[in-house]
């Protein structure tokens, strides 16, 4: 359940999906907080949506958000993407961090409008949640663990 | 971490308060439910919330009792007004989930040569794929907030559903305390495309039969009989409710640290039930709550109109009515006794339902004599479970029950088991449709990866916290 590919950016995408008898676990890692952000993000979108086919954004949106903490920050940076795709059906493609620290983050996101029979939903995510949460740097970068409300 | 747990009965199991838990735990279950959840964190849990300020008795955990966020799923807490604390995590994401049955006067022969046409009908009928909304329904700010603070009214007034339903809702359907002024922007714009959908996960709708009857006067004071067709609806307050529980997780988070109150887990964050943190989160809710009870009601209609398409019989013929609809992610201000005296307290059900017992002022005059419903959905491959509360439940639950059968397999476990199987067609075996949007959905939701609801109801029954009246048998099942 791993994801271990090269991401449109170039990175390496290193995340793994974590069992949970009721829900899901996500833990990921990132090199820097910019990459641990990126992944986090597709591995959520891999919850919800699988392997997407391949594409070039034609949507964007730009996200400033602000949070108490760092794990305060990973948890609202993914539900606003939880909030993008509910409300305005956007699949995100590209995550263009431009600026992040401990307690902010502004992105510019690419993406595409999601259609039945291009996309196919695996499950919904309710939410992400605090629970078990964990943001750590390492000597070598940076990892979180964290659950979604399924 | 090793918890001791001492046993009461056959049913009960003790926590002796250690550390910073500021009373005991109360677990029901059998032997073998105890040592399944030795393996996960439930019980660790249930100890967290007994270290919350005020909680007033045990901090409970039901039969059907899993790890959850915060507060285990399967868990009931009472808080005194002036010590005590309300926490979203006691409540959940998913707002005022909850359960409505319905009865017809049909008989499951009468659906012969219908149920597929009927399967794809509430499918089509039911909004539950991702952005799927029904196109005549559409809901000005203006509307949502009358929703907010109106609930399943709202929708009756709309024309969907007559009054006599608000009778037979928990609450009739409404918590007045709600100001829908408190929601954030976002939670109001998930609610306007999100009023009228199931949902997915474990969301449903099944067409039922009365496959059996253990308790001939409550069957008959709740219009069931043997095979009888009914429907349940479980779905609950959507992207909105979801929303509201993310926004006032950070407000609790900055609350605990401003009012000193130490947390075991930071999903527990909570506020004095008597500051305006508290007092706004309860009125948040509140509006998540009508929300929910408003698609519940919006969701029978709907399911209303297919059966007279499908059946071809007009309302008074099929009689489709609402036998109950109860809460299970919810807190709420009830007057319970407790240590020789009444007390107004705020109940917290997480994955619990409310059982309140024969003679209770809160339940409709129908059913007075025979206690309050209770709906126990089990999987989508075997039975669920209708009950009555008890008086039992009343002294020493806060007059609460289980919700479900709870989840033993992970959503990869499922996935694993499932493999190989064609389980829509194996249903089809047993007699049961189903249909699903998610593509993921059936797998994750076999049978196996349930505990046997049986069981916990079972374990209700013999605890007395809840009397089993009839087993339902799914027929068709939609799920999101």
């Amino acid at each position: 359940m791993a994801g271990q590919k090269r991401s449109a950016r170039g990175s390496l995408v290193n995340f793994r999906f974590l069992e949970h008898t009721a829900d899901m676990g996500l833990e990921v890692t990132g090199a820097t907080l910019e990459d641990l952000f990126l992944h986090a993000a597709e591995g959520l979108r891999k919850m919800i949506l699988g392997e997407i086919p391949a594409g070039s954004p034609d949507r964007e949106e730009r996200i400033t958000l602000a949070g108490e903490d760092v794990e305060e920050l990973l948890v609202t940076w993914l539900n606003e993407l939880l909030f993008l795709f509910e409300t305005r059906r956007f699949v995100p493609l590209t995550f263009g961090i431009k600026r992040i620290g401990r307690e902010e983050l502004t992105a510019l996101v690419g993406g595409t409008t999601f259609a039945e029979g291009r996309f196919r939903v695996l499950r919904e995510v309710k939410a992400v949640t605090y629970h078990l949460l964990t943001v750590e740097k390492k000597n070598r970068g940076w990892r979180a663990r964290l659950y979604v409300d399924l | 971490m090793k918890i001791r747990i001492d046993r009461i009965d056959a049913c009960r199991w003790r926590i002796p308060p250690f550390g910073k838990m500021r009373t005991e735990g109360l677990v029901f279950a059998t032997e073998k439910m105890l040592r399944a959840l030795e393996q996960e964190q439930a019980l660790e849990q249930v100890c967290n919330v007994a270290t919350l300020p005020g909680i007033v008795g045990p901090s409970i955990g039901m039969p059907d009792i899993h790890w959850g966020y915060g507060f285990p799923i399967g868990g009931v807490a009472a808080f005194d007004p002036a010590e005590g604390v309300v926490s979203p995590g006691g409540v959940g994401y998913d707002i005022n989930c909850g359960v409505r049955l319905l009865r017809s006067r049909l008989s499951v022969g009468e659906l012969n040569g219908l149920r597929e046409r009927l399967a794809d009908t509430l499918f089509r009928n039911i909004p539950c794929g991702v952005g799927s909304q029904r196109r005549d329904l559409k809901l000005s700010r203006q509307d949502e907030n009358r929703v907010l603070s109106q609930g399943a009214r709202w929708a009756v007034n709309q024309g969907f559903g007559t009054l006599e339903d608000l009778d037979r809702i928990e609450e009739q359907g409404c918590l007045p305390e709600g100001r829908p002024e408190l929601l954030s922007e976002k939670a109001l714009e998930r609610g306007r495309s999100q009023l009228g959908t199931l949902g997915s996960g474990n969301h449903f709708i099944e067409v039922d039969l009365v496959a059996e009857i253990y308790d001939e006067t409550a069957a008959t004071a709740l219009g069931l009989f043997r095979d009888q067709v009914t429907v349940t609806i479980h779905t609950g307050s959507r992207g909105l409710g979801h929303q509201v529980c993310d926004d006032f997780l950070r407000v609790m988070h900055r609350a605990s640290q401003k009012y000193g109150i130490e947390l075991p887990d930071r999903q527990l964050c909570c506020a004095p039930l008597s500051s305006p943190e508290g007092k706004e989160y309860l009125a948040a809710m509140a509006c998540a709550a009508n929300f929910a009870f408003a698609n519940r009601q919006l969701i029978t209609a709907w399911v209303r109109e297919s059966f007279e398409r499908v059946v071809e019989k007009g309302p008074a013929d099929l009689g489709l009515s609402v036998v109950y609809d109860v809460c299970h992610n919810i807190a709420k201000w009830e007057t319970h006794p407790f240590d020789g005296r009444e007390r107004r307290l705020c109940v917290h059900r997480k994955g619990a339902t409310r059982a309140f017992p024969p003679g209770h002022p809160d339940i409709p005059a129908v059913y007075r004599a025979v206690g309050q419903p209770v709906l126990i959905p089990g999987d989508m491959g075997r039975y669920s479970y209708v009950l009555v509360g008890t008086q039992e439940a009343y002294k020493e639950t806060f007059g609460s029950t289980c919700h479900g059968a709870g989840r033993v397999m992970s959503r990869h476990a499922a996935k694993k088991e499932a493999r190989g199987h064609r389980i829509a067609a194996e249903l089809a075996k047993q007699g049961i449709i189903v249909r699903a949007a998610g593509y993921a959905t059936l797998a994750e939701e076999i049978s196996a990866a349930y505990k046997d609801v049986a069981e916990v109801v079972g374990v209700v029954q013999e605890a007395g916290i809840g009397k089993i009246v009839a087993r339902l048998q799914p027929l068709i099942v939609i799920k999101g």
